[in-house]
């Protein structure tokens, strides 16, 4: 059985480019995957709504003014079953963005990795496993 | 595929997601192979129906269909279980895109370090947006056909699949052109989707059962008195359901669909029956069988292991000028705006 399993394992690289391989479609139609982003900036509200949560940050730019972005993510539903709340993220809390901005433009993205400047990750409480291709860099397949 | 796609957004929402940690979880022997589930006998309530009470999740990691790599085999060992779940850890320990539907368990099956979605070049929802799944060692949900795959599609239903096939890759030009969950209309009934609000509260009371689901805060009134089914030039979004009670196990047959519906490219024709059977304390049987002949050469099965959820029913309220879907639509107008400009100024995107 152990052969047999990693005989498909070995085997099932193929597999992976034959599977739909299913997406969230809407962040596709919705952001540009030519339009990158990396936001630094402080909560100031919280979004709890469906279908997706929207954390508003106020972002310093270069130049010392200041833009508001709308960081787009997923369910409520799920952050409160994490044990997550409306006091998780409180205004003032600095995160860290790596999105990409809508297609629309303006100062939209969506929430692909939300980190705390120490490099805990959003809701997780640990930092990143540091590994080859961890997510973090969006060239990377 | 894509009307798959369509399908599990709608049932099962877009997307399931998760950061996956093994949970302590024994696979319950009910829910690994038909007609073998222990013959545990239900409390009842007051009125004397089996008590199908509480909250039920699916969170089930089993793919609906068996993966090809798993032809021939309903059901993995422990060992291949351990395997895979170790695999999971590590792939989704928290970085990965959230991984929908089917989608989850086959990556698992591979040799890929990383889970990327197919909208991998925009990102996704991160792990975190996801619960943790059920195990069990089932290599598919559904039971019949015993191969653990759909039914091959009618030609007309192939030819419909085929004039779609890329429909939903153009610019939206409304609302009408995304689904029907995006949309915030319905999740579809049944729901066959995990992991995603996948939440199903049941209330009972003498001569009803009601079902609501968390998304989209639908609560469908089952009557359980042998009443005939709507006249049938009435259509509904989730049909008409009637029920009865065979033994312990709640049978619920539902009819009447709109053409405006779709579960899996099935609408007016869809015959839906669903049996709730619960085999343990935590431990709902949920079967579907679904019948459409314009749609499948033959009907099919499938089961979904329920398990209860201390978790309350979260509202799942949202409505269709959500902001999703108002982004969607100015991401089309702006990829059209992007198309029309790029000739002329002899640019491209």
């Amino acid at each position: 059985m152990r052969t047999k399993l990693a005989l498909v394992i070995a085997g099932a690289g193929l597999l992976l480019s034959a599977v739909p391989v299913l997406a969230h479609h809407a962040f596709a139609a919705e952001f540009d995957a030519n339009k990158p982003v990396k936001l630094r900036g402080t909560v100031t509200t919280v979004e709890w709504i469906n279908p997706h949560t929207w954390i508003h940050i106020e972002v310093k730019n270069p130049d010392g003014t200041t833009t508001e972005w709308m960081i787009e993510g997923g369910t409520p539903n799920t952050l409160l079953r994490r044990g997550l709340n409306k006091n998780s993220l409180p205004r003032g809390t600095e995160i860290l963005v790596d999105g990409y901005q809508a297609k629309a433009g303006g100062s939209r993205a969506n929430g692909r990795d939300i980190t705390f400047p120490d490099g805990r990750k959003l809701f997780m409480g640990s930092s990143g496993t540091g590994a080859p291709q961890d997510g973090r860099d969006s060239s990377e397949k | 595929m894509k009307h798959r796609f369509l399908a599990s957004l709608s049932i099962l929402v877009v997307l399931s997601l998760m950061s996956i940690t093994v949970t302590a979880q024994a696979p319950a022997a009910a829910a690994t192979k038909a007609g073998t589930a222990k013959a545990w006998t239900p409390p009842r309530t007051p009125d004397g129906q089996p008590d199908l009470q509480g909250v039920w999740a699916n969170n089930s990691i089993t793919p609906l269909e068996r993966p090809k790599a798993l032809a021939g085999r309903a059901l993995l060992t422990d060992e291949e279980l351990s395997v895979l779940k170790r695999k999971a850890a590590e792939l989704f320990s928290g970085d990965g895109d959230a991984a929908f539907g089917d989608a989850l368990f086959e990556t698992l099956l591979t040799d890929t370090q990383k889970f990327v979605s197919r909208g991998g070049q925009t990102g996704d929802y991160n792990q975190f947006w996801l619960v943790e799944r059920d195990w069990d060692n089932r290599t598919s949900l559904v039971t019949d056909p015993s191969d653990g795959r759909i039914p091959a599609l009618t030609e007309p239903a192939q030819q419909r699949q085929a004039a779609n096939a890329g429909l939903r890759e153009r610019p939206a030009a409304g609302p009408e052109d995304r689904s029907l969950s995006e949309r915030c209309i319905t999740f579809g009934v049944p729901r066959l989707g995990a992991a995603y609000n996948s939440y199903y509260q049941i209330v009972q009371s003498p001569g009803y059962v009601a079902i609501t689901m968390e998304t989209i805060h639908d609560a469908r009134i089952i009557p359980l008195d042998n009443r005939p089914h709507i006249a049938s030039n009435i259509r509904q979004w989730h049909g008409d359901s009637v029920g009865h009670w065979e033994g312990n196990t709640l049978v619920v047959d539902t009819t009447n669909y709109s053409p405006k519906s779709n579960f899996r490219g099935a609408n007016e024709k869809l015959h839906i029956v669903e049996r709730f059977t619960r085999v343990g304390p935590d431990t709902i049987n949920y079967e579907v069988t679904v019948e459409d002949p314009t749609v499948w050469t033959r009907s099919w099965t499938a089961m979904i292991p329920l398990r209860r959820s201390n978790d309350l029913i979260y509202e799942y309220a949202c409505h269709e000028g959500n902001d999703g879907l108002a982004g969607i639509l100015a991401g089309a107008r702006a990829d059209e705006k992007a198309a029309e400009e790029a000739p002329r100024t002899g640019s491209s995107r």
